[in-house]
């Protein structure tokens, strides 16, 4: 306690009254009574419990050995009974406001704080449940023998691939981006990353008619293969007789045929495809 | 004793209401609390000083981390006790065992 921070008893009062609205001499009084009633209740040895504010009780010091200050002579200090105050958190708080920011620095860092924090647990689980909608979209991607992948072969600039066609309807239209393709009145130059798939559902709006255009420009595709087109050739596209939507027998048939010559070309290139446009082809013939 | 006790006792010897005696006590304790907290000590007579202690920023062991840390700067209320009281509680007999000091 320094002289500039003490607060006279005459100016405590004075708030006091403020506070609960009595006069100041009354405050006085009442603090004066207040404290010898106290001091009674510790000399009895009793503790005093004041609600949010603290606890007044006496503790017992045993006899122990010490040394007199001025003279460093050791002389033994009596057992004797000594108050304290135990200020209750509240009032902790309160006093310490001005440094109520700062917090306990530990020497050697903690490497499983993480552990208690909440945050890390639903980063993971976030990542998790990315990671399970990731492999969902993979397991879309999987190439099998009833839905093949075109769409990694399509990073091929100069080659152009017709899609799958049969099995492959649903898998496949999402797969083959609609590349800007140059119509003329009666041909269409393929461009880097068209397919016939593309080009027959851009065309006509009828993917699974490709087989057609297929047959239409084999001549000139020296591949015989058709996943394999080459960009920057013009491909006619046939004039049907009706349209896709109602085709007439002539059309139904340029298209069985179409498909039979598209399970040639893929036995002779080893595809699996093969059978499905066979066994597709052959199915049609007979109707 | 209680804060009820209290306020009774103090009201009985001053022959003053129980709502006027918890008033009075209820804002000497705010009082004492609200200058502590802008630093200011108090002192009663006959019972001792409020007043409030810095710690500067020291090591200290932790037995939540069962290691040494470095505790910030804190300020604590303390109370010290007037040398009535001190003489008064001197020789009477307590239960409690306290820290020597």
């Amino acid at each position: 306690m320094t002289e500039d921070n003490k607060i006279t008893l005459h100016s405590f009062t004075e708030l006091v009254a403020r506070r609960a609205r009595v006069s100041s001499a009354d405050a006085n009084i009442y603090v004066h009574q207040l404290a010898k009633t106290m001091a009674e209740e510790l000399e009895k040895g009793d503790y005093i419990h004041l609600y949010r504010f603290g606890r007044f009780h006496t503790t017992h010091v045993e006899e122990q050995m010490g040394h007199d200050p001025n003279s460093g002579e050791p002389l033994t200090i009596p057992g004797h009974t000594r108050v304290h105050f135990h200020p209750y958190s509240s009032l902790r708080i309160a006093v310490n406001a001005p440094f109520s920011q700062l917090r306990i620095r530990e020497l050697t860092p903690d490497k499983t704080a993480w552990r208690t924090r909440s945050g890390a647990w639903v980063l993971a689980a976030l990542v998790i449940v990315l990671l399970i909608l990731l492999g969902i979209n993979w397991q879309d991607g999987i190439p099998t023998q009833d839905a093949p992948l075109v769409a990694h072969t399509n990073q091929n600039s100069d080659i152009a691939i017709p899609a799958p066609v049969a099995a492959a309807a649903a898998a496949a239209p999402a797969e083959v981006k609609p590349a800007p393709t140059k119509a003329l009145a009666t041909g269409v130059i393929v461009s880097p990353g068209d397919t016939l798939w593309a080009i027959a559902e851009t065309r006509w709006g009828a993917p699974f008619w490709w087989p057609i255009i297929y047959v239409e420009n084999r001549a000139e595709l020296s591949r015989r293969n058709p996943d394999l087109i080459d960009s920057g050739i013009t491909l006619r596209i046939p004039v049907l007789a009706g349209s896709v939507n109602s085709p007439k027998d002539t059309d139904l048939r340029l298209k069985s045929n179409a498909y039979q010559i598209v399970a040639d070309d893929y036995r002779k290139l080893g595809n699996p495809r093969a059978s499905e446009y066979g066994t597709v082809a052959a199915r049609w013939s007979k109707e | 004793m209680d804060q009820s006790g209290l306020i009774e006792q103090v009201a009985k010897e001053l022959g003053i209401s129980n709502t006027l005696s918890q008033r009075l006590l209820r804002s000497t304790l705010r009082e004492i609390r609200d200058l502590l907290r802008v630093g200011h000590a108090v002192t009663i007579p006959h019972l001792g000083t409020f007043d409030t202690a810095t710690y500067e920023e020291h090591r200290g062991f932790r037995p939540a981390s069962h290691d040494f840390a470095i505790f910030p700067k804190r300020r604590v209320p303390v109370f010290r006790t007037g040398t009535l009281l001190r003489d008064g509680v001197h020789d009477i007999e307590s239960q409690e065992e306290g820290a020597p000091t």
